[in-house]
């Protein structure tokens, strides 16, 4: 057991583990390991991260190396020449296999995860897993996905029957990826063009006094809907519906007045007042809005 | 008809109950329930409807558990049979607590565990999680002789209550005498430091490295 294993070596029967364990992506019978291939897996990823020549860095590059390589070769046919719902689907079946896949890799090279991970302040495996399935998909499917997230997120926000545990699963999984940052500017930018039409159907809609009431009501209920949807701090959701929900149904606010030569002064200096007020409040709250540990076992 | 007022008693006591005649009339509500029915059964047999026949078998069915059902609520015997009922769910819960998982040593030696001793290891726990426990689960780097002391520990800390500070100190006190016995042999000390730590138990892991640095201190001193 004592002797030094190389990494060349080492790696090969991780690399067999990762393999077998794909096969959980086509639900194939046999991608789970048995016990004694676990034990074998881990005690091998054990061994090369604690003799004298640890091969700690290396392990955690080829572990997201082997993971993108088997979402290339197995998830992304999947997604080929699908569309809206039927591409929403698959995209959802093929996560819920990746997560019970990762449920065993990340298991093998636990030993990694808790102490050089730990220690070198990486990105955990399961978000680096995360990263290796999100990264390749986006940039094949941007479009797409971004075009079927948008559009269950815009159906919630209009009250219509959307499946929150699946799509919630999708964006805990982007939240973990380095994705994340693209997810978000395309929700933020959905979110004003999204409020920037209805700002012109409420406008006309409500007398002055309401409307702003409703720009009220409608700031804390979308600063809410960004904070669960991107995983985000009560600061920076706060900060974000400025641009994209406030911006936008003020600017018509002003643009109606000025058009109707209405003195509305008064009135945006009361809603300015609540605003400042609502935003003073957000950003003294300490709510814990961190990611969710279990978004992985959320799909399964 | 209860002993005491309040106090359900169990079918099986019954040469203990004051009014037999009570007993008796329970027997019998159930004995003519059997008796009505299996007529019904003969009768419809004799006239060769074999399908009325199967209907009229569960219609027995139906008729003793009805019989019985009434004649236990009437004897007071309903609270009784829930109690052993809930009794039996409780052995039940108790017996998967109880449940034993498999471990091998290095030199192939195997040692049976208590599941929630095993659990005190996240490695193990994670292949229990994950539906594994009944397999024997091999362990490539940890020999029967350290395999033995670790299990020790788990055991004591997952039987041991430490809920009051009575209980707190007197499980301290446990993990000092265990941790002094460990350390008069440095090698087995280091073995089970490294065991721990492949194994993911926290607290032992934690307890033996902190008597190994105590004693690398003293011995610098």
């Amino acid at each position: 057991m004592n002797e030094h294993l190389r990494f060349e070596d080492g790696w090969k029967i991780l690399e067999q583990g990762i393999v077998k364990c794909s096969k959980l992506l086509e639900d194939c019978p046999g991608g789970r390991p048995t016990v004694n291939e676990y034990m074998n897996y881990y005690d091998c990823a054990y061994r090369m991260a604690v003799q004298k020549d640890q091969y700690c860095q290396e392990m955690y590059n080829s572990y997201k190396a082997t993971h993108e390589s088997c979402v290339c070769a197995m998830v992304l046919p999947h997604l080929m020449h699908k569309q809206g719902d039927l591409f929403w689907r698959e995209l959802v079946k093929m996560w819920s296999n990746y997560c019970a896949m990762i449920r065993f890799t990340t298991g093998f090279l636990a030993y990694l995860d808790r102490c050089f991970v730990t220690h070198k302040k990486l990105p955990s495996l399961e978000d680096a897993a995360a990263t290796s399935f999100f990264s390749p998909v986006f940039s094949y499917f941007n479009n797409e996905i971004s075009d079927v997230l948008l559009t269950l997120i815009r159906q919630e926000r209009d009250g219509c029957n959307v499946d929150m545990d699946l799509l919630m699963g999708i964006m805990r999984g982007i939240c973990r990826s380095e994705v994340k940052t693209k997810l978000k500017s395309a929700v933020i930018q959905d979110t004003y063009l999204y409020y920037s039409r209805k700002s012109y159907e409420w406008i006309v809609q409500y007398p002055l006094q309401d409307y702003l009431a409703k720009v009220q009501e409608t700031v804390q209920k979308e600063m809410k809907r960004l904070i669960h949807y991107l995983c985000i701090s009560e600061e920076e959701g706060s900060g974000l519906c400025l641009k994209a929900v406030s911006a936008p149904l003020m600017q018509a606010y002003e643009n109606y007045t000025k058009e109707k030569h209405i003195g509305g002064q008064v009135l945006l200096q009361t809603y300015k007042t609540v605003e400042d007020d609502l935003l003073d409040r957000c950003s003294r709250l300490t709510i814990d809005n961190g990611l969710d540990n279990n978004s992985f076992s959320h799909m399964e | 008809m209860a002993e005491e007022k309040g106090k359900a008693v169990m079918p099986m006591e019954v040469d203990q109950v004051e009014d037999e005649r009570e007993a008796e009339t329970v027997v019998e509500a159930v004995q003519k329930a059997v008796y009505d029915a299996l007529e019904k059964v003969e009768m419809m047999e004799e006239e060769g409807e074999a399908a009325v026949a199967e209907a009229a078998d569960k219609l027995l069915e139906e008729a003793v558990e009805k019989a019985v059902t009434e004649a236990l609520e009437e004897a007071g015997w309903d609270a009784a049979e829930k109690a052993l009922s809930d009794d039996l769910e409780k052995v039940s819960l108790e017996a998967e607590s109880a449940r034993m998982i498999t471990l091998e040593s290095s030199d192939g030696e195997v040692v049976k565990v208590k599941e929630a001793s095993a659990r005190l290891s996240k490695t193990i726990g994670n292949i229990i999680d994950d539906g594994r426990g009944d397999e024997a689960i091999p362990l490539p780097d940890v020999s029967y002789k350290t395999l033995k002391k670790v299990v020790e520990y788990c055991d004591k800390h997952a039987d041991e209550k430490s809920d009051t500070d009575e209980q707190k100190e007197e499980l301290k006190n446990w993990d000092k005498a265990f941790i002094d016995e460990l350390a008069e042999d440095d090698d087995s000390l280091v073995k089970v430091i490294m065991a721990s730590n492949y194994l993911k138990i926290d607290g032992l892991h934690n307890l033996a490295s902190q008597c190994k640095t105590t004693r690398e201190q003293i011995g610098k001193a």
